[in-house]
């Protein structure tokens, strides 16, 4: 489904970016970085949703900054050792 | 027994024993039906019709000593799940040519149980990943909804939802990263259930998200769906994420106390909506449930989510992104955002993970209440030809941790607003799908939302 919060997050994104300096600069003025890897270079409309999407991802990261982690804790993944196999 | 499409999979599998109806005609009526409903709806990716026959005719031979339910049985699958012999297109453009020689264990299970897979079902293109913005956001174009053509049929399972409701197959399955099984479920009137993560094994289904992905049933009740998922459940070496503990839908359980959460509805103008959860609400006073008001503890869980879809999502398909079918996709929204998400940050997506630790303290809803019921969303699908950014206004939806913890959810019709089914859901511990089917099967025992078909 379409995430709700990408919509909510969307309304809000350029306030958000505009709080965020590095990133809103980095949406609006270059996005080689993002293109850089593509086999074709992004049409003007596809840039132009790019931009819109890294507003978006700013207002993520702000979430993101502003919810403090404990000190030392662990992600919620574990990498399980398994046999090695062989004869 | 004259062929109604709509029957439940108890009713069909009594037929079929007693001789009423063989699985042949049941195949050939489904197998109309999406031809001409299912297609008319833009639910159908790909026809399973040969083998499917060849199967029926197979399952007719053997019906005299059939042990599953499910046997000769027709179903349709997402077009994320690989089926061997078929095209497996995730809903792309640019993966017109795209066949895996394995079946995705789910298939295989439910070709172990004597089901007949009639048709790949349509999906938003790869369900959702890079955020699609539009409902055609598929190879087969945006699907309709089986009670209205005028909206969208939900997605990304979009095909699961409309095919199932229209009656084109017995069942379906549906896969879920964040809502694709229950949306859809709820804008096509159907019960979805959305098992806990590690329940269904995820081998052959395209990844979104490896640590957020879950395959489930799409059915016309509580009962179907809880028949289909004890026969796709459990343990796959394939899929190191599945567990080992046994699914038990039947487990006896204490009067199950109900939460509410507190702000539901708060702000909304959804009174349709409103009346229609209260009318729920009432029917499980009545049965004796306790209702509490709970609340999840205030965290950025969509922040969360939302990074990992695109880290995971980037991921799976960098191979694609990079490569020379990538503007094929049919939402530029979804190339815009797949483009951004390459760039991903490594502490970003530590970040999301080790946020998801600290999600865990959202467990302590469970001491207060067994299950959570909240509606699915407030209104029914939006219109089928606008950008969600004009018309998702107001839809509420669950923006609590039950995605990025894993738990489990059942979506079920609970009213209807212009025509259209209003859903409802029931969101339970981990593990605890038990709570979600029993409360559900009791509510369709006292109501028949579940019963209203499409014109």
């Amino acid at each position: 489904m379409p995430k709700p919060t990408r919509r909510e997050f969307l309304s809000g994104a350029a306030a958000a970016a505009a709080s965020l300096p590095a990133l809103a600069s980095t949406a609006q003025d270059d996005l080689s970085k993002f293109t850089r890897n593509l086999a074709k270079p992004l049409s003007e409309e596809a840039k132009a949703k790019l931009k819109a999407n890294l507003e978006y991802t700013a207002a993520t990261l702000k979430a993101r900054e502003e919810f403090k982690l404990p000190e030392n804790s662990e992600p919620a993944t574990v990498y399980r050792v398994s046999p090695a196999g062989g004869k | 027994m004259s062929f109604n499409p709509f029957s439940s999979i108890k009713e069909t599998a009594a037929a079929l024993r007693r001789k009423k109806i063989s699985s042949t005609e049941l195949t050939q009526n489904y197998v109309g039906r999406l031809l001409s409903l299912g297609r008319a709806h833009n639910a159908v990716a790909q026809m399973c019709t040969e083998e499917a026959l060849a199967s029926a005719a197979l399952a007719d031979k053997e019906m005299n000593s059939a042990k599953s339910l499910l046997h000769g049985i027709p179903y349709g699958a997402k077009d994320l799940l690989s089926a061997k012999g078929y095209p497996t297109r995730w809903g792309s453009p640019g993966h017109e040519m795209q066949q895996f020689p394995y079946d995705a264990t789910p298939i295989a299970k439910l070709r172990g149980h004597g089901a007949i897979l009639v048709a790949k079902l349509a999906m938003i293109e790869l369900a959702g990943g890079g955020n699609y913005n539009v409902p055609w956001a598929s190879a087969t174009g945006a699907c309709a909804s089986a009670f209205d053509k005028n909206r969208w049929a939900g997605g990304s399972s979009s095909g699961s939802g409309a095919a199932t409701a229209l009656g084109c197959v017995g069942f379906s399955l549906g896969s879920e990263t964040s809502g694709s099984i229950t949306c859809p479920s709820a804008f096509n009137g159907l019960t979805g259930f959305r098992p806990t993560y590690g329940r269904v094994s995820r081998y052959g289904a395209m990844a979104l998200c490896w640590t957020l992905d879950k395959i489930g049933p799409m059915c016309r009740s509580a009962e179907d769906c809880g028949i289909v998922l004890e026969a796709i459940a459990g343990y796959d070496e394939k899929d190191p994420s599945t567990f080992k503990d046994k699914l038990n839908l039947k487990r006896r359980n204490p009067k199950l106390r109900i939460g509410l959460l507190k702000d539901e509805f708060k702000d909304s103008k959804a009174e349709v909506c409103k009346k229609a959860y209260a009318d729920a609400i009432a029917v499980f006073k009545k049965l004796g449930h306790e209702v509490v008001e709970v609340s999840y503890p205030k965290m950025p869980y969509d922040a969360a989510v939302g990074i990992i879809v695109d880290a995971e999502g980037a991921s799976a398909h960098e191979h694609f992104i990079k490569g020379p079918d990538f503007d094929k996709l049919a939402d530029i929204h979804q190339v815009a955002g797949f483009a951004a998400a390459m760039e991903t940050r490594a502490v970003d997506y530590l970040w999301a993970l080790r946020f998801r630790t600290e999600a865990l303290k959202a467990n302590e809803i469970w001491d207060k209440c067994d299950v959570i019921f909240t509606p699915t969303f407030y209104h029914p699908g939006p219109p089928i030809d606008k950008l969600f950014s004009e018309t998702w206004v107001d839809m509420g939806g669950d923006g609590g941790p039950s995605n990025l913890l894993g738990w489990p959810a059942m979506a079920f019709p609970i009213g209807f607003e212009d025509g259209s089914p209003l859903g409802g859901q029931f969101i339970a511990p981990a593990m605890r799908e038990d709570r979600c089917y029993q409360m559900t099967i009791a509510f369709q025992r006292e109501t028949d939302w579940h019963l209203k078909r499409p014109v």
